[in-house]
């Protein structure tokens, strides 16, 4: 499979871990990325709060040449993700544009993902979570399962994680205000950490870089302002992916995060101890 | 506004200029609260976004132009998503910010119409978001609004900031994007 890859600004900045993951997943399962020629941002949450025009021209001036490269395109940071489908009728391109978990998630993606599978990562318990951009609002974004998505869950499940169901996985977590408004944000976050902990989940798995930056980053701040004790893991469905695969980078991904998987995927033998 | 016993008048005219600038039909809402019901936000607002609506029903722009709602806004799309009549409510919210900076009216969260600015700013200037150069220029903001170099968020976040570029989340080098020309006409 050929795919047109646009990565988005933070994929190539903070969120670097996501981008090689999704690379190296994509290279092991045979699907190849070409990265859309000179790209600029989308405009994200800023374009569409400030001004209507550019909420569209951002985005849609990088479908022209999506379109020429004839693939479908891979869109993996949700924001971008919507920014970019919402663009297409405006515009009148016809390109299709798929997020991470509807492309990993594909039949005939799972199937691979299953035959290739190395690792044992069955002492992985989970919950999935979606964030608010990859299937809201549904009608525009084609998104059939808005209110309980299920592909991330079936993409952890191809790759033997135990996922844990639960009803959070659509809640908003604040992440457009972690540096306007933190007490927002952690009100928001702290229910989610909450609840994952609730349903005996370990760590919690994101397709998206500003739900993993925003749960990942602030567990030590809020530990300390607030007396928690949260340690939980905030995990990318393509690292996910790259350990199941028997990948050899997962540890390379895993330095970035703040808040360090390591000594949990070493305590469900995911990892072998060092 | 003596609301018993007595019909009161509404003045549509604020309501129908807003339905026609935004492409909301503000007229659609029949007040069910199921927008409310589901936002995430709503324990950081002052008014309730079905209430929002109502105001602009029955003209009360002064309130609706004083609230804080649109500025806490995430624009999670939860509640167009659930709404039977499928009214834009953040599309609404926007809306409403938009007009806020267009008639000079002072952001009711200042902080988020300041990230805003400079997240723009860094597109027309890059073609693409460079992370640390939008932290670095929104901080510089917040200490020149602050007049206060001291401020403790800043320090707070100055040092995550470094935390990020030693685990190699952050770089110190901007990119410029190849289509940062074409981008630059949009604007
Ligand atoms: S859900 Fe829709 S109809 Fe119901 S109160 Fe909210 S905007 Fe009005
Ligand atoms: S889009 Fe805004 S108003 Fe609607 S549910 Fe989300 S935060 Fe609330």
């Amino acid at each position: 499979m050929d795919l047109t890859y646009y990565p988005g600004c933070s994929l190539e900045a903070t969120a670097r871990d996501y981008d090689e993951s999704i690379r190296a997943v994509c290279e092991a399962l045979g699907i190849r990325l070409h990265e859309l020629i000179d790209w600029t941002c989308c405009g994200a949450t800023s374009a569409h709060v400030t001004s209507d025009r550019l909420s569209v021209l951002l985005p849609a001036s990088n479908l022209p040449a999506a379109e020429k490269a004839g693939y479908d395109v891979l869109a993996p940071c949700p924001l971008c993700f919507n920014r970019l489908k919402r663009a297409q009728k405006p515009v009148g391109s016809n390109v299709l544009v798929t997020d991470l978990n509807s492309l990993l998630s594909r039949n005939e993606v799972l199937a691979s993902i299953k035959s290739a599978k190395k690792a044992d990562l069955s002492g992985i318990k989970a919950v999935c979570y979606y964030g608010c951009m990859a299937n809201r609002p549904p009608k525009a974004l084609e998104s059939g399962d808005c209110e309980n998505p299920v592909g991330m869950d079936r993409v952890a499940e191809a790759c033997g994680v135990t996922v844990i169901d639960w009803s959070y996985k659509t809640d908003c977590c604040g992440a457009s205000f972690a540096v306007s408004r933190p007490d927002i944000m952690t009100t928001l976050v702290r229910k989610l950490y909450d609840r994952a902990l609730e349903a005996g989940a370990g760590c919690i798995l994101v397709s998206c870089q500003m739900c993993q930056a925003n749960l990942d980053m602030y567990q030590d701040r809020m530990n300390r302002d607030l007396g928690t004790c949260y340690d939980i893991p905030i995990i990318y469905i393509s690292e996910i992916a790259g350990m199941a695969l028997g990948l050899e980078k997962p540890e390379g991904w895993f330095k970035r995060h703040l808040t360090d998987p390591m000594n949990f995927l070493r305590s469900k033998g995911v990892i072998k101890a060092a | 506004m003596n609301l018993e016993n007595e019909a009161v008048a509404f003045d549509t005219s604020y309501a129908a200029g807003c339905a026609e600038k935004s492409g909301v039909d503000i007229f659609a809402c029949y007040q069910c609260e199921k927008c409310t019901n589901g936002c995430p936000l709503a324990f950081a607002m002052d008014v309730m976004p079905h209430a929002i609506i109502r105001m602009m029903q029955a003209g009360l722009m002064d309130e609706v132009e004083d609230a804080v709602t649109p500025w806490v806004c995430a624009s999670c799309e939860t509640c167009v998503t659930r709404c039977p009549n499928n009214i834009d409510v953040p599309r609404l919210m926007d809306f409403l910010k938009q007009e806020a900076i267009k008639k000079d009216i002072e952001p009711k969260v200042p902080e988020v119409a300041a990230f805003h600015k400079t997240f723009m700013d860094n597109i027309r200037l890059f073609g693409r978001v460079q992370e640390t150069a939008l932290m670095g220029a929104y901080q510089l903001k917040g200490i020149r609004q602050a007049a206060d170099l001291i401020s403790a968020p800043v320090i707070e976040n100055v040092k995550l900031g470094l935390k990020m570029v030693a685990k190699g989340r952050m770089s110190l080098i901007p990119k410029f994007a190849k289509g940062k020309s074409r981008i630059k006409k949009l604007f």
